[in-house]
C-alpha cells in the first residue's frame, strides 16, 4: 500500500457573478490562490486535473495554463455533471497514490447564466410539459416527496433545510449570499416545484476551486505537514440499478454506495465525523442524504433537522459554508470547494463558523439528471 | 415522404416507447426480462438489472398503474404552461414510468399518493413544435375500472 495523499494547499474564490471574467480565468484565480497557500510555484506542479462542464469541449486545464505558466505537464479535463470537480480531485489523488506523481494541482471551475438546469433526454422535440418535467427541481422534488411519503417529512421541515444554511452563509465571506431567510420567508417564497420554493433551490453562480495534493513523503520534504489535511478515502460511485431510476434519477442508490466504501477505506464511521458539506442542490436533497450518508437512522432526517442536529453547534453541522442553497453552486467547483470548507475547519481558519475541535470530516457531491445517471463523489478527510 | 399509408395516417410518436399496433391502436413499448423478470420501459437489448444478455422480449405495457411520487410544477422552461402535476407512475405490470396527470386539479393540499391512474393517449402540438405529436398522459382510474 502506497503512501497517504495530503491536500497541502487549497482556497476557492468567492462565489458570484462574473460574466466579464472567461472560465479559464476564473480556474486561473483559484489555482494561484492554492499554489500560494502551500507557497509553490506552478512549475512544481507534474500534472493538472481540471473540471468544468460549461466548456468541456474547450480544454479549459490547458486554457489555464496558458494564463498562469506553460510548464508542460499532461493536463486531463474532466466533466461529470455536479460531480465534476470531485472527480477531478479524485483524479489527482489517484494519480499520487498511484505513485505515477506526488504533486499535482487539481481545479474545478463554472460560469453559468441564471435560469432552471435540466432537460428533456436530448430528444428533437422537447417533451418538457408533455411527458413530465426534466428540471432539477421535479427530480429533486419528487425525491423529497417520496421521503414524505415513506415517513411523513413535513414541507415545513424541507424548508428548515433552507433557513440554517442560509444562516450558516452569513459567516461565510465566500458565499454568493449572505443573509437571513426566517421559515416564513423560505415558505412563502416563490413555488418552483412543490415542495421546493425559490428559496429551496441552489444558487446558479460562477465559481473556481483548486487544490495541491501531494504525497507523505513529498510532503514531509517540503515541510507543510502542519496545514496538511490527510485524505482517508476517496471514492465514487455511479448509480446501481434502482427499482425507478429510469423514471426519476436516483441520487440516494449511489450515494449509500459510496459512503458505504468511504467508511470502509476510511475505517471510520459516521460518528466520527465531526462536519459534513452535502450535495444540497435543494432542500429537499439534504434531508434524504442525512440518511444516505449514515447521519442518522432511515427516518429520522426530519427529526433531525427539528432537532438543530446539523446546524452549526449540534451534534453533526452539515453544510456549515452556506452550501450549495446559499454559498452558490458553480457545477464543476463544487466537489473541490466543498472540500476547501472542510480543510478549512480541520486547520482550525473558518473564523465565526469554525465547527469546534474539527478533526474528520466529509464532502459528498452528487450529479446527473433525467435520462443521464448519477455521479457521486465522497471524501473524508483527516486533520494531522 | 417515402413511409408507408400507415405512418402518414397518423401523429409521430413524440417518444420511441409510444408506439401503434397494426390498427393503429397507440400502447406503451416495453421489454421484459426473462431471466429476473423486470420489466423496463421501451425496447433494450440487455438487462440493466441483472445483466442478462438474452431473454429480453418486447412486451405491451399495462395502461394503469398507481402513483408513486409526484410534485406540482410551478416555473417550467420557458413558454411551457404551469402549473401541471409530475407523477411518477408504478404500472400494474411492475415497470415505472414518468407524466403528467391531468383531469384533477394541481393542489400541493391533495395527497396523490397511491392515486390509481389509467394512461391517456391524445396528439397535441408540443411547444415550439409545428405538428402534433402521439403523446401519453394518466388520468384518474374511473369507478369501476381495474389497475391490471
Amino acid at each position: 500500500m502506497s503512501d497517504d495523499v495530503y491536500v497541502i494547499g487549497i482556497d476557492m474564490i468567492k462565489f458570484g457573478r462574473y460574466p466579464e471574467r472567461t472560465v479559464p480565468s476564473l480556474a486561473a484565480e483559484a489555482a494561484l490562490m492554492a499554489l500560494d497557500d502551500c507557497g509553490l510555484s506552478i512549475d512544481r506542479m507534474q500534472a493538472l486535473y481540471c473540471g468544468n462542464l460549461g466548456e468541456a469541449g474547450g480544454m479549459v486545464g490547458q486554457r489555464m495554463l496558458a494564463e498562469i505558466g506553460q510548464t508542460g505537464i499532461p493536463v486531463v479535463n474532466v466533466a461529470n455533471a455536479c460531480a465534476t470537480g470531485a472527480t477531478a480531485f479524485r483524479d489527482a489523488w489517484m494519480s499520487v497514490k498511484a505513485e505515477v506523481y506526488d504533486l499535482v494541482l487539481a481545479v474545478g471551475v463554472e460560469q453559468m447564466g441564471k435560469g432552471l438546469l435540466g432537460g428533456g433526454g436530448g430528444r428533437k422535440v422537447s417533451t418538457e410539459g408533455i411527458l413530465g418535467s426534466g428540471t432539477m427541481p421535479t427530480m429533486f422534488s419528487q425525491i423529497g416527496l417520496e421521503h414524505t411519503r415513506k415517513y411523513g417529512t413535513t414541507f415545513e421541515q424541507f424548508a428548515r433545510v433552507s433557513v440554517k444554511n442560509h444562516h450558516h452563509s452569513t459567516m461565510n465571506p465566500k458565499s454568493m449570499y449572505r443573509i437571513e431567510t426566517p421559515l416564513e420567508t423560505v415558505m412563502n417564497a416563490e413555488m418552483i416545484s412543490y415542495p421546493n420554493t425559490k428559496l429551496m433551490c441552489s444558487v446558479n453562480v460562477d465559481g473556481s476551486a483548486a487544490a495541491v495534493l501531494a504525497s507523505e513523503q513529498k510532503v514531509k520534504e517540503l515541510g507543510l505537514l502542519d496545514r496538511a489535511v490527510k485524505v482517508r478515502a476517496s471514492v465514487m460511485s455511479s448509480n446501481p440499478f434502482e427499482e425507478r431510476q429510469l423514471a426519476m434519477p436516483d441520487f440516494s442508490a449511489a450515494t449509500r454506495l459510496a459512503a458505504k466504501t468511504a467508511y470502509e477505506k476510511a475505517g471510520l464511521g459516521p460518528e466520527d465525523i465531526d462536519l459534513v458539506e452535502l450535495h444540497d442542490c435543494f432542500a429537499t436533497a439534504e434531508i434524504v442524504h442525512y440518511e444516505n450518508l449514515g447521519l442518522c437512522p432511515d427516518g429520522e432526517a426530519g427529526r433531525m433537522i427539528d432537532d438543530g442536529e446539523t446546524a452549526l453547534g449540534g451534534s453533526i453541522p452539515v453544510n456549515v459554508s452556506g452550501g450549495l442553497l446559499s454559498k452558490g453552486h458553480p457545477l464543476g467547483a463544487t466537489g473541490i470547494a466543498n472540500i476547501y470548507e472542510v480543510c478549512t475547519h480541520l486547520r482550525g481558519e473558518a473564523g465565526d463558523r469554525q465547527v469546534e475541535g474539527a478533526r474528520v470530516g466529509l464532502t459528498h457531491v452528487v450529479g446527473g439528471g433525467p435520462g443521464m445517471g448519477t455521479a457521486c463523489g465522497v471524501h473524508i478527510l483527516e486533520k494531522t | 415522404m417515402a413511409e408507408s399509408d400507415t405512418a402518414e395516417a397518423f401523429a409521430p410518436s413524440i417518444a420511441s416507447h409510444i408506439r401503434r399496433n397494426e390498427q393503429g391502436q397507440p400502447y406503451l413499448a416495453g421489454t421484459k426480462c426473462g431471466n429476473c423478470g423486470h420489466t423496463f420501459v421501451g425496447a433494450r437489448e440487455v438487462c440493466a438489472k441483472c445483466y442478462a444478455r438474452s431473454g429480453l422480449n418486447p412486451v405491451k405495457l399495462a395502461q394503469t398503474g398507481k402513483i408513486y411520487t409526484w410534485s406540482i410544477i410551478y416555473r417550467s422552461f420557458p413558454g411551457i404552461d404551469t402549473p401541471f402535476i409530475d407523477v411518477i407512475v408504478d404500472l400494474a405490470d411492475g415497470a415505472h414510468i414518468k407524466g403528467i396527470l391531468k383531469g384533477v386539479e394541481a393542489d400541493p393540499e391533495v395527497d396523490y399518493f397511491d392515486m390509481l391512474v389509467r394512461v391517456d393517449f391524445r396528439e397535441v402540438v408540443p411547444p415550439g413544435a409545428d405538428e402534433a405529436y402521439l403523446v401519453y398522459y394518466f388520468v384518474p382510474l374511473e369507478d369501476g375500472e381495474q389497475n391490471e
